[in-house]
């Protein structure tokens, strides 16, 4: 009896609906959300914890629903500002890897600064930033940018510089042009990488927006971002409606990780191991 | 005297058909190891000659400088007439290296055309030439398959296919059945030599196999390591078309057995 396998993975064999395999990735966990929800449902019955120190998971619901058209509205800012910087960090951050994987003097030169941006802590960059570009969505976009774009340098920097040698060789052999090496073989090669990048980025680029108009967001002429909404309702002691600004900045970072994510599937799903589907 | 004038001509064609000459090369890696040492070495046009010899011995090392990969420190290299860097050199050429090395993002058809494609050839030529040659390495049920989907055998067919959708005349391999099975490695020899026939293509073949180099090869060429040079020449006595009873004939071992002295030494 202990031996029995109790699992609600589908056999091999038999043909799983579709309904059930949507089952088994999800039953897992909504089970936790589950058991997380009532933990904390079940802390603040025992300890009595005000509500603006810690709302129940009801309050949250209802400031949630409440403060709907607030919050998108907020959202949406937040993700004009993370579109932008999403698109501005892939063609920095790429144009600049080509410059660091065409020479191996200007990686070694420039390399050490590009981690020491990325080391410094934008809240020490930040001041800078708005004092050159003001309060406001410009500052916005660009502390988003500083923080994204160095997983799609580093990302697409180590895939260009990874191709192997005998494929390099191939092409010589045969004549390639450095155009026809550079579309032909670099660019597809470093694909994956730049997919890990961007994957990366793109929660990024939602994280630097929201930490962007925390800082920066005042200027907006009234508008602002989720940034600015948890600002100000933190500010108020408004804790539930923290708490949801919270849970829609996941929910937006989340979206926006799929869509690339999906992106990355679509462009890789034929050929790489990591979009490939497995039999066994 | 006069010389024999028919002599003459024959000479003469002889020299023509000399594809590859390496004459009196020295090797030098960059930290002053002698990688190659006095390498003389002449292949006719539709010879099979393998290089055989221990690891380090620099026989990948003399394939990739004949292939244009590598620079020599003395000595001169001809292919087909010219430098090996030359494109009179590589447009005659192709290399197939110990890995398939496939692009993976393309189906095998558009791995196949990838040489033509770099070559600059007409588009509208590739269709007639690719499906031939694909036939001919019996991969033409799986044109549209991508290389993951394959097994190491089949990956190498394409690999193969792709050295000779240019017909090249001079085909340089590298090892490249160093990873696969026996059985399969024994039926890609058969299948190479049969390719060779039709094709009439000239190969030099990297080995540290002796059976595979005396089955495929009308000469042996043995190297010894540190520095690299030619120790012996061994001649497989036995023509072509050869089959997998040629495995079995007294020729056979007694190439094998010459071969394997010669390592010894």
């Amino acid at each position: 009896m202990a031996t029995q396998k109790v699992s609600v993975l589908p056999q091999i064999s038999s043909e799983p609906s579709a309904l059930s395999k949507w089952f088994s990735r999800s039953m897992p966990p909504i089970l936790a959300l589950v058991v997380f929800l009532l933990l904390w449902q079940g802390v603040i019955l025992v300890s009595g914890l005000k509500r603006f120190v810690l709302p129940s998971p009801m309050d949250v619901v209802q400031a949630f629903i409440e403060k709907a058209p607030d919050l998108l509205e907020a959202a949406s800012f937040t993700l004009r500002s993370s579109s932008i910087a999403f698109v501005l960090v892939i063609f920095l951050g790429t144009a600049l890897s080509f410059v660091l994987a065409s020479n191996k003097f200007i990686e070694k030169a420039l390399y050490p600064y590009a981690v020491m941006l990325q080391s410094t802590p934008v809240i020490a960059l930040a001041p800078i930033i708005i004092i050159w570009f003001g309060l406001g969505f410009g500052s916005i976009v660009v502390i988003s940018v500083i923080i994204a774009i160095f997983a799609v340098v580093a990302n697409t920097t180590q895939g260009l510089i990874s191709v192997e040698n005998n494929l390099q060789n191939l092409f010589k052999l045969y004549g390639a042009s450095s155009n026809q090496t550079l579309l032909k073989l670099r660019l597809p090669f470093a694909l994956p990488y730049m997919v890990t990048g961007w994957r990366i980025a793109s929660a990024q680029v939602v994280i630097g927006s929201i930490v962007g108009e925390y800082m920066a967001g005042a200027g907006g002429g009234g508008q602002g971002g989720l940034g600015l909404v948890i600002a100000a309702s933190s500010a108020r002691l408004q804790t539930s409606y923290l708490f949801a600004s919270a849970l829609t900045s996941a929910l937006m970072g989340v979206g926006f990780f799929l869509l690339v994510n999906f992106i990355g599937h679509l462009l890789l799903r034929n050929w790489h191991e990591s979009a490939v589907q497995h039999e066994n | 005297m006069t010389a024999n004038p028919i002599r003459e001509t024959e000479l003469q064609t002889l020299d023509a058909k000399r594809l590859v000459q390496v004459k009196d090369v020295n090797k030098r890696y960059g930290n002053g190891t002698l990688a190659l040492e006095g390498i003389n070495l002449e292949v006719r046009e539709g010879e099979l000659i393998s290089l055989v010899g221990p690891s380090g011995c620099g026989k990948s090392t003399l394939l990739r400088i004949i292939a244009g990969l590598g620079d020599v420190s003395d000595g001169l290299i001809t292919v087909n007439g010219a430098a090996p860097t030359s494109v009179q050199a590589r447009g005659s050429t192709a290399f197939v290296f110990q890995e398939a090395t496939l692009l993976p993002w393309r189906t095998v058809r558009a791995n196949v055309e990838l040489p033509l494609e770099l070559q600059g050839v007409p588009k509208a030529n590739w269709k007639a030439v690719v499906d031939e040659t694909l036939e001919l390495v019996g991969l033409n049920q799986f044109d549209k398959a991508f290389p993951r989907e394959l097994s190491g055998g089949m990956r190498m067919r394409v690999s193969i296919a792709r050295a000779l959708v240019t017909r090249p005349k001079l085909i340089l391999m590298d090892e490249p059945f160093g990873a696969l099975d026996e059985i399969t490695r024994q039926k890609l020899n058969s299948d190479l030599l049969r390719l060779k026939e039709i094709l009439g293509a000239t190969v030099i073949f990297v080995t540290h196999n002796v059976f595979e180099a005396v089955f495929l090869s009308s000469r042996i060429a043995i190297m010894s390591a540190r520095p690299g040079r030619f120790v012996r020449e061994v001649s497989v006595n036995a023509p072509y078309p050869r089959d997998a009873t040629f495995r079995g004939s007294p020729e056979f071992g007694q190439a094998v057995m010459e071969t394997v002295q010669s390592l010894e030494h």
